[in-house]
């Protein structure tokens, strides 16, 4: 038997079944809260967002039309990110920049890994967590709804109000700084099989 | 096809928004442009890497459940709307049930049926008999039509011509 897709489950959450808003949730958890943990890096705010970003996809249910319902739940996350880091920091608005000309969303903090979640992963992983998290903020976005998410271009610019060639080019920015990750896992690769060698 | 241009292609290429003219276009380009090529390695590699080593983590069966558990609160609206259509219907049904099971307990008892002909016969027989011709004749123009319409009534009556419109109509 086929899955009902995300408009169906809708639909049918509409009518009334809560049942279908259970398969909703369980099936765009992991991409969702992906996003939303590798933006904010506190798991306790993580699961605040994730949490008010259903709420908000509820309440506001109606004015879903048929689309990519993930691009949907990550623009709402995305919003409520940007609301919280407006709170933070009352004097500015989503709109404006700052001295350097920084927008709103640049000016999310960077999320430094939780060290408790780093000395759980390898060398390697740990090399990609510190380079995502060092991405200015619209650049990790990008990348995030694209590699967490799997947004479209189109979709991830669609959310960004920007064209589709600036968020191609975050996109290359955002791999041109991750570059970097990739000689040294060569290395610890290089190194593990030498180390390997010796000890055999 | 300048590198700039197959770059972002690669990436577009990666999130199947290519059309597949452009992507015989680009695996042209890759074919005969090394760092092109090797950029497009490097993507793949990269995206991998963080497919696989950026945590994988997921919200607490908890947040779940408070989710799901909210959804309740948050539509009830329809959900109350819905039940109280449904209560409203049932209602409405048996409202409709009660007043026609009631019409037909409390409707009066039918009607004798009207006479048959052997009645009518008889009556028409009275009638001539109170009026012999000489009596007949002897009336006013109100009373004989009176009689006739009588006669003509029973009549009509033995014939089967019950409708009492189409009587009026024949007697008229």
């Amino acid at each position: 038997m086929t899955e009902a897709s995300d408009s169906e489950l809708v639909r049918r959450y509409r009518n009334g079944e809560i049942g279908a808003l259970d398969s909703l949730v369980r099936r765009h958890q992991k991409s969702l809260f992906g996003f939303v943990m590798n933006m904010v890096r506190d798991r306790s705010a993580a699961e605040d967002i994730f949490q008010e970003t259903w709420l908000r996809a509820l309440r506001g249910i109606d004015a879903y039309r048929d689309g990519n319902f993930g691009g949907w739940l990550v623009k709402i996350a995305r919003n409520i990110i940007i609301d919280r880091s407006r709170k933070r920091q009352p004097e500015l608005c989503l709109d404006t920049e700052d001295g350097e000309g920084r927008t709103r969303i640049e000016n999310t903090p960077d999320p430094a890994p939780d060290p408790a979640t780093s000395a759980e992963f390898s060398d390697v992983g740990r090399m990609v967590l510190d380079a995502v998290s060092k991405l200015p903020p619209d650049q990790r976005e990008v990348f995030l709804m694209r590699v967490e998410a799997g947004l479209s271009f189109r979709e991830i610019a669609k959310i960004q109000r920007v064209s589709i060639n600036t968020a191609l080019g975050r996109m290359h920015y955002a791999l041109a700084r991750l570059r970097p990750v990739l000689s040294a896992q060569a290395s610890a690769l290089t190194g593990s099989a030498q180390r390997g060698g010796q000890a055999s | 096809m300048n590198c700039e241009k197959a770059r972002s292609w690669i990436l577009l290429e990666q999130s199947d928004e290519l059309s597949a003219m452009n992507s015989r276009r680009l695996a042209r380009h890759l074919a005969v442009c090394k760092d092109c090529s090797r950029y497009r390695n490097d993507v793949l590699r990269l995206t991998r890497l963080a497919t696989e080593h950026l945590p994988a983590e997921e919200p607490s069966e908890e947040a779940i459940h408070r989710i799901l558990d909210s959804a309740e609160k948050v539509r009830p609206g329809r959900l109350i709307r819905y039940q109280w259509f449904a209560a409203r219907a049932v209602a409405w049904a048996a409202l409709f049930v009660a007043i026609v099971g009631g019409a037909i307990l409390l409707m009066p008892e039918q009607p004798e049926k009207r006479a048959g002909p052997e009645h009518n016969l008889s009556a028409i027989m009275a009638i001539v008999d109170e009026n012999p011709p000489e009596e007949y004749h002897s009336r006013d123009a109100a009373s004989r039509l009176e009689i006739e319409r009588e006669l003509g009534r029973h009549l009509l009556r033995i014939e089967g011509l019950l409708d009492e419109d189409l009587m009026a109509e024949v007697l008229l």
